[in-house]
């Protein structure tokens, strides 16, 4: 009792640690006999209660958030990338594509050229300095 | 700041803050809300926290005005005020209730300084240098506060109660 009288002069002085408050709190709550203290203590402490799943409701809500954000930024990310690769898929598959037809276009502008080259060849050779004077179904006037 | 480190540092101010932010919200599932609410906040300045050199200061500014914006909204509600609601969570029998509600009055009708202190002191468990985060007060006039708080307290309980003949009926039936 000794020690909590000292200690008590000490709360009263304003001089005491947490840590002593707490033992002179606990020491008059555990202490049946009835005095201001013991009804001023038990008020503190029934006031300072703190649920004891306190701290682990808070970290785990705060743990399951960032996970909400997580799995938001995964999704976000696994859209994005989805998305990119269509993108390059469509990329390739059109640019192959355009490949495609240009190949087409070339051959086809060089067979072209090789017909008309044909053309050009088997095609009599036109008289030079030929001068026509009548045309008709039945005549043709002519001079070379 | 990492998830160990937040959990070893800032939220055991969760236990501090919970009976601070209960006296103005007087529910309990209201207070749990606001702490996490305070703590998601906390975490998610956890990279300015961790750069700032006082912590619980930092903590304690954001925890007050937390509290004062509370206030703001809660305002219709002050009829209530200085009604003694004793926690749930607690079973207590009506005479040792009694006696916590005086103990309650006479801390109301406290000046204000004396009641922030002795609360955030007694009831919280705040250090003295939390105290003057928050209060702004100087230690050493924080201490002189505290002790005058608390005499004054005591002598208010004791006008109340006469102990001495308590006990003294206590040993005769004993």
């Amino acid at each position: 009792m000794k020690t909590n009288d000292r200690l008590l002069e000490k709360y009263y002085n304003g001089e005491t640690s947490l840590e002593e408050e707490k033992l002179l709190k606990e020491s008059y709550s555990t202490d049946g006999t009835p005095s201001a203290e013991s009804d001023i203590f038990g008020f503190y402490e029934a006031e300072g209660y703190v649920p004891s799943d306190l701290e682990e409701s808070v970290f785990s809500v705060i743990t399951g958030k960032r996970e909400k954000a997580k799995l938001r930024r995964m999704w976000i990310y696994s859209f994005t990338s989805a998305a990119a690769s269509i993108l390059i898929i469509m990329t390739v598959f059109l640019g192959m594509r355009n490949e495609r037809i240009q190949k087409m276009e070339n051959n086809f502008f060089v067979m072209e050229q090789a017909l008309y080259q044909v053309s050009q060849s088997i095609q009599p050779a036109e008289e030079e300095e030929m001068l026509i004077l009548w045309v008709d179904e039945n005549v043709e006037i002519i001079i070379n | 700041m990492t998830d160990i480190e937040f959990k070893n540092n800032v939220l055991p101010y969760s236990r501090k803050l919970y009976p601070m932010l209960k006296r103005i919200l007087k529910s309990e599932d209201e207070t749990r809300d606001a702490v996490q609410d305070l703590m998601l906040k906390l975490w998610n300045k956890r990279h300015e926290l961790e750069k700032c050199h006082h912590q619980q200061a930092y903590i304690f500014t954001m925890a007050k005005n937390y509290s004062l914006d509370i206030l703001k909204k809660k305002k219709p509600l002050s009829l209530e005020d200085g009604k003694y609601e004793y926690l749930e969570a607690t079973e207590v029998n009506p005479e040792i209730r009694e006696k916590y509600e005086y103990v309650h009055r006479i801390i109301e009708n406290l000046p204000d300084k004396y009641k922030e202190v002795i609360r955030m002191r007694d009831i919280d468990g705040l250090s003295f240098e939390e105290i003057n985060a928050v209060t702004g007060l100087e230690v050493t006039n924080i201490r002189v506060v505290l002790s005058r708080a608390r005499q004054k307290v005591k002598e208010e309980v004791e006008k109340i109660y006469n102990y001495e003949d308590k006990r003294q009926v206590t040993g005769e039936i004993l």
